[in-house]
Formats: structure tokens, sequence, C-alpha cells
């Protein structure tokens, strides 16, 4: 029930991070998690066309927006980071990701998103050097 | 692609091309997923999750 949605993601960045939540669940899955994953359903129904517009323009400009929870996942008090990258003003990328180590403190946790930003900055900016 | 026309669906991904851009979605695949688990006929909601929801290893 969840897999489904996950190739979803490839369009909706917006239900990203509940659907990586659920899948975390996956291996196995409970009765109480079921109202979760059919929110999700649920809001996908009232917002079927969405989806993603890339405008024609020839600015391009780099942009990268990251953003993170403090201990958000509350079984390894790992935290949460997010990112998405912008080309001009079209999005071209973007991530939900539990951090692989867990941080100390808020600072360690603001320092782990931007530098996952950043490498994907890094990799993008290299592949667009040939063009 | 000259062989093949414009591409138009692919992989259950839509692709209309506008005056200004390209415009891409799913919209078919996401009809397809609320049929195949039979939520076609359920109440919308605004948001995807709920701010507070927890979710644990054992039911609760």
């Amino acid at each position: 029930m969840i897999g489904s949605p996950l190739y979803l993601t490839a369009s909706r960045p917006d239900i990203l991070f509940s659907v990586c939540l659920c899948a975390r669940f996956q291996s196995n899955p409970r009765e109480s998690h079921l109202t979760t994953f059919t929110r999700i359903f649920r809001y996908l129904k009232g917002t079927i066309n969405l989806g993603l517009l890339y405008k024609k323009s020839l600015d391009y400009k780099f942009v990268g927006l990251c953003d993170d929870d403090y201990a958000d996942d509350r079984i390894e008090r790992k935290s949460i980071s997010g990112n998405c990258q912008f080309l001009g003003e079209n999005l071209i990328s973007w991530a939900s990701k539990r951090q692989s180590i867990i941080a100390l403190s808020t600072t360690k946790a603001k320092y782990i998103s931007p530098s996952s930003c950043c490498t994907r900055l890094l990799w993008m900016k290299h592949q667009l050097k040939d063009y | 692609m000259s062989m093949m026309g414009e591409l138009k669906f692919f992989l259950g991904i839509r692709i209309n091309e506008l005056k200004y851009g390209v415009y891409v979605h799913q919209s078919k695949y996401t009809k397809e997923l609320l049929k195949k688990f039979k939520l076609d006929e359920c109440k919308e909601m605004n948001t995807p999750m709920h701010p507070t929801c927890t979710l644990t290893k054992e039911d609760t």
C-alpha cells in the first residue's frame, strides 16, 4: 500500500515526507498504522491534478533549500532533514531523509542537512558543466 | 523521438507541453491507485498527515 505512492513522489514532493515515514514501517505493518496510510490517499484524492511545472527561462541560477527537524524520529532519536534544489525557478530535485547519525544538538543537526544539500548542488553543478 | 511524435505519456507520468513550459503530473496513476485501494469514494483531506502523528513499532 505504501510502495505505490512511493512512485508518486516522482512528481509530488509534497507527500514525500509522509510516504517515507510510512515506508519505514512497511516491513512490519500494524493495524494502527492504517489510518496514517489511508490519510495520504485521502489527501491525494483532493489533490489529484497537482504536478510539476517547468517554465521556459534562461535563468540558470542554482538555489538549494534545506531544513531539519531535531530528533524527530521518536524511535531512534535521529533527526530528519529535507532539501530541495531549484534551477532558475524550476524544482529539479528534492529529498527527505532521516539523518544517518544521531545529532546531539540542534546545531549539529543543522550542520548535517546543509551539507547533504550542498553535496547535491555540487554534483549538479558538475554535471551541468558539460552543457 | 521524431519517429514516435511528441512525448505525452511515459511510465504513468503525463507530460503536457504548454505555451510557457512543460507540466508534469501523474493524475492518471493517482486515480488508478485510489481505485485499486477502493478509496475513490472517501472524504478528502487538506494535509497528508496529522502534525502530532507518531507511528510506533508495536500496536498501541
